[in-house]
């Protein structure tokens, strides 16, 4: 899509149009989800997210002035939501972890008879990624956030500079310095 | 203390997102130590959409859009009120000037110029008279606040309380359209005003 196709789509959704936020939705939801999932590690949570997100964003697009910048514009909104999901998340009890294990070898998820199919591709996606979110959580705030949302919500050193309002050779360098920090952390766990 | 330069992230970082930079030695001494380290989430698979997610997000916004069209329907009723009574106040005044050559004063006092019914008495009366209306307008002043705001924020958005919001929107607007027969169309869009 070129940009002044991609101005049309906001121009729509901006009018109130169903059909300008379902485009906007079919470019975004991936991407969004996927930054979702990885900063909260949980799929219910990403639902959540992804699903408030596209309220918010049908509710504040009309006040959005088209620079360009839809990007960082939206995936910042995406970035506050995660900061306010987990202090909200750290106030309430910590909840077990269905993949960790237990005494007898087996994981709290294994020894639940009839599990639905969905805590199973939730355990399967954990599992894979788990020593990468903890070792994430080891990182500070902003280096954390991102590394999740140029991994994971596919953004540019440029936009990532525009987001958190800095000179795009100190987001490369807080990335990189975040990365082989991460390294670290994994290899020593 | 880093062995690159701030100049040298920058041109490393415009040259990674694809702009045509030709890097110095140095410089690509940083890229290659920079794709190096990306390795360590090179295992980390990207996350497919559930559909499920995918589905409740377009509810969510279908559910958005009739929310928002609820309140602008309702700021036009809320208008076109303030609009007729301001005209009829308007036109009132012009009259008493042009037959006394005075400023109108007591707007009561012509309400003989009415039917003296109950309700064009209600269309008389100006809208910051009106309790109903006084009412109404704050209403949608609080919705409107509550629901929009200009600038991502890091404040938390409460999605049950934004639900009910959906919910009492829909109560006033059928309100409102009961209490206003004929004033909405088929569609259920004001016509007066």
């Amino acid at each position: 899509m070129d940009t002044e196709q991609f101005r049309a789509v906001i121009e729509s959704a901006k009018a109130g149009e169903a059909s300008g936020f379902e485009k906007l939705q079919g470019l975004y939801s991936r991407r969004l989800y996927g930054y979702f999932f990885r900063a909260t590690a949980s799929h219910h949570d990403a639902e959540d997210l992804l699903s408030d997100l596209m309220l918010r964003l049908v509710r504040t697009l009309s006040r959005y002035e088209h620079r360009g910048r839809f990007e960082p514009w939206l995936f910042r909104i995406a970035a506050n939501m995660v900061r306010d999901r987990i202090r909200r998340r750290k106030a309430r009890p910590t909840p077990i972890s269905l993949s960790a294990q237990s005494d007898s070898g087996q994981t709290l998820g294994e020894q639940m008879p009839g599990r639905p199919v969905d805590i199973d591709a939730e355990i399967q996606a954990g599992e894979l990624s788990e020593s990468l979110q903890t070792a994430l959580e080891g990182l500070d705030v902003t280096t954390r956030e991102m590394i999740l949302l140029r991994y994971f919500g596919e953004m540019s050193f440029k936009e990532l500079a525009d987001i958190f309002e800095c000179p795009i050779g100190t987001v490369l360098a807080r990335v990189h310095r975040g990365l082989k920090a991460l390294r670290k952390i994994m290899r020593r766990k | 203390m880093s062995m690159w330069s701030d100049e040298q992230f920058d041109r490393v970082a415009r040259r990674l997102d694809g702009e045509q930079i030709l890097l110095t030695e140095t410089e690509r001494q940083l890229a290659d130590d920079f794709k190096n380290s990306e390795r360590v989430l090179g295992d980390a698979p990207r996350v497919p959409l559930p559909a499920k997610a995918d589905q409740r997000a377009s509810r969510r916004i279908a559910s958005a859009l009739r929310g928002v069209r609820i309140l602008k329907r309702m700021r036009l009723a809320f208008m076109s009120g303030v609009s007729a009574a301001a005209a009829i106040v308007i036109a009132l005044g012009l009259i008493n000037l042009m037959t006394t050559g005075s400023i109108l004063s007591d707007y009561d006092s012509l309400a003989w110029l009415f039917d003296g019914g109950e309700q064009s008495r209600d269309v008389w009366r100006m809208p910051e008279q009106d309790p109903q209306l006084e009412l109404l307008a704050g209403d949608l002043d609080e919705i409107e606040t509550a629901l929009f705001s200009p600038e991502p924020t890091p404040l938390p958005i409460e999605a049950p309380a934004i639900e009910d919001i959906d919910g009492d929107l829909d109560e006033l607007w059928r309100i409102w359209v009961e209490e206003h027969p004929g004033e909405t169309d088929s569609s259920g869009d004001v016509t007066s005003g």
